[in-house]
């Protein structure tokens, strides 16, 4: 099947002027997976880190969200084992006015300011929400641990 | 030339350089049917009501929607009437046949009695049923400076494009324009538009400024037909000079806007000229029931879609064009009659009548010829596997190609003039070729097969669609099972291993 314009479009201005610290790239032999590397953002726990992640476009996209995915190991209370991310935007607050750029900017967002109230990982929110002097340096050795190399 | 142009009017099979046709089925130089951006899509809004709302000016017509920003065109001056087609208008004034087929036609026209869009009645207004060839004359005048008008107009359509923020398309830059926040829509991204499935109760919110109600408006161009009656008074008149902005606006690439004009201020979702999105789903309750009751794969749910809309009054009308029993020969003949026919006919004056008259038609030429084949063979000769029936399909392709060529002969321009249906389903069949062997479901190609499809939604059930649905999903296996059962169901499975074979094209 003919990849819609609109992806060609989107595919063609994320190689040509990507946003700073996030790189898609799409696979040679489907061109609605991308591969995602989202540089920790500065002044939060991630920082320093590169993180993995696999993005794929629905065939409905752009009326249907992309699918995100985070594919390094993270210590986020809206990031559960599976790296599934709660973000509001990858489900029922989708438009399609907004594209693989917004989204991932949105998931760079996310990174510099966790949400333990709307959690996905539920320990993980808990101990933000307890202690998070502590969960914050917990979510440092993750990055150490998993997102550095 | 004269005979020519003569058979066009009386809405012969001829497909050449229709013009005038063109221009009539057109709504400021846009189409009343998708380009299928969205094949993957359910359809599952109501076209009735898209098509009236396109007519009414309420929505902008389906406008291609270009790649790239075009180049601009200088706006060229009315041209001399040395133009081609004109002169072939201009011919048939003298041949009486020509100019009383025509006035047989507008007399009927305006029997039909019922509003129509500013195009064809500013062609009909004219041409009063008196019949008298005077006032054809002046008719065919005036058709003849609106078509040279809109001509003029259509070579600079594009030169002040909007990109749609949606398909990132560029278009016409009076496209609709969202209610809140004065975004550019594309009508074929609009309808697309819906209540979110999770919360039906909620109703759809903008997509660019996420405010609730989202709907839009629809500025017709200055140049539009609406305008244009009394505009033709003053015959021979240089189109007019509108001040173009020329220049594309980017919406999406973050490159500079040309010219930013000053954003309109939110108009109410109760206003009049607000279309929203549950204007073109009327029964958008009842679809959401239906695609929650049996959610199922992309293919199912449009499948679905397709057979809810073709209950009650289009029911019988549906329920015929996936009539179980035909085989893709009879089918081919039928549909490319039925191709042709629609080509004949002026979309815009095509009633809910004429459609069930067309398909009467076709029905009996379809149960004759099908009385024909059972007569000729043995009932165990049905095809024999999906494969059969496929290389079948094929062949109705190629002819029903060559027989559009054959019937293309008289094209002098470009495809564009190619009538409103006819370059619909090349486009859609290009896109199929292009698409290879494909191997995705799309509905577009069953608008191929189907193009009634666009049928109201109606009340009543009929209990056939309701038997097709299960065997219409499953695949060619389903055509294994039922063709064990003699007579009307192994009948229904061969269709459906047709249908298939059509869908996965």
């Amino acid at each position: 099947m003919s990849l819609p314009k609109r992806i060609i479009k989107e595919t063609e201005r994320l190689i040509a002027e990507p946003a700073p610290g996030i790189s898609a790239t799409p696979h040679e032999d489907n061109l609605r997976y991308f591969d995602v590397i989202i540089a920790g953002p500065g002044q939060s726990p991630f920082e320093g880190g590169v993180f993995k992640l696999e993005l794929f476009l629905p065939e409905d996209y752009p009326m249907a969200p992309p699918k995100v995915r985070f594919l390094t190991k993270i210590y986020h209370p809206n990031i559960d084992k599976l790296g599934r991310i709660c973000l509001d935007i990858l489900k029922d607050k989708w438009s399609p006015a907004l594209q693989i750029r917004t989204v991932l900017l949105s998931v760079q967002a996310l990174l510099s300011a966790p949400n333990p109230d709307d959690p996905l990982a539920n320990d993980v929110a808990q101990h933000w929400k307890e202690d998070e002097k502590d969960a914050i340096n917990t979510a440092r050795d993750w990055t150490r641990l998993y997102a550095q190399n | 030339m004269g005979a020519n142009s003569s058979r066009e009017t009386t809405g012969s099979t001829s497909s050449g350089a229709a013009s005038p046709q063109k221009y009539s089925d057109l709504v400021d130089l846009g189409s009343l049917l998708p380009c299928g951006l969205y094949p993957n899509s359910p359809q599952d809004y109501d076209y009735r009501s898209i098509r009236k709302l396109i007519i009414d000016r309420r929505i902008a017509p389906f406008y291609k929607g270009l790649n790239d920003v075009p180049d601009i065109e200088e706006e060229v001056q009315q041209p001399p009437v040395s133009n081609g087609v004109v002169e072939s208008l201009s011919v048939p004034v003298a041949v009486p046949q020509a100019s009383s087929s025509t006035s047989t036609v507008t007399t009927k026209r305006s029997v039909v009695g019922r509003p129509r869009s500013a195009s064809s009645s500013s062609v009909n207004s004219a041409g009063r049923p008196t019949g008298q060839s005077l006032a054809v004359d002046t008719a065919k005048e005036r058709q003849r400076a609106l078509i040279e008008r809109m001509k003029a107009r259509e070579k600079i359509l594009y030169n002040d494009a909007v990109e749609c923020p949606i398909c990132f398309l560029y278009y016409p830059s009076n496209i609709n324009q969202s209610r809140c926040c004065d975004q550019p829509i594309c009508t074929e991204c609009f309808i697309q538009i819906k209540r979110p499935s999770e919360t039906p109760a909620t109703p759809a919110s903008c997509p660019f400024c996420v405010e609730e109600n989202f709907g839009v408006i629809y500025k017709p161009p200055q140049w539009s037909q609406v305008f244009e009656r009394n505009h033709l008074l003053k015959d021979g008149e240089p189109v007019k000079a509108v001040p173009i902005r020329n220049g594309a606006t980017h919406t999406t690439s973050g490159k500079g806007t040309g010219t930013s004009k000053p954003r309109r201020q939110s108009v109410s979702h109760k206003d009049p000229e607000v279309v929203l999105v549950d204007h073109i789903r009327p029964d958008w309750n009842r679809m959401l029931d239906v695609s929650r009751a049996a959610p199922g794969s992309r293919r199912n749910s449009a499948t679905q879609a397709n057979s809810t809309r073709s209950r009650g009054v289009g029911g019988a009308i549906g329920s015929i064009m996936t009539r179980p029993g035909r085989s893709a020969s009879s089918a081919a003949s039928n549909e490319y009659f039925v191709s042709a026919a629609m080509r004949r006919m002026n979309l815009q004056n095509m009633d809910l009548e004429d459609l069930m008259v067309m398909e009467a038609v076709r029905l009996s030429l379809l149960e004759e010829e099908e009385r024909r084949r059972t007569q000729q063979q043995q009932p165990s000769e049905q095809p024999a596997s999906s494969e059969a029936a496929n290389t079948t399909e094929q062949t109705r392709r190629r002819t029903q190609n060559d027989s559009e060529i054959l019937e293309g002969v008289n094209e002098e321009e470009d495809d564009d003039d190619e009538p409103l249906f006819n370059s619909v389903v090349n486009g859609i069949r290009e896109r199929q070729e292009a698409d290879g062997q494909g191997n995705h479901a799309s509905p577009s190609s069953n608008n191929v097969d189907t193009p009634l499809q666009m049928l109201p939604a109606s009340e009543s059930t009929s209990e056939l669609d309701i038997v097709e649905l299960p065997a219409f999903d499953s695949s060619s296996s389903a055509s294994n099972e039922s063709r064990d059962q003699k007579s009307l169901l192994v009948v229904e499975g061969e269709d459906h291993s047709h249908l298939d074979s059509v869908s996965s094209l």
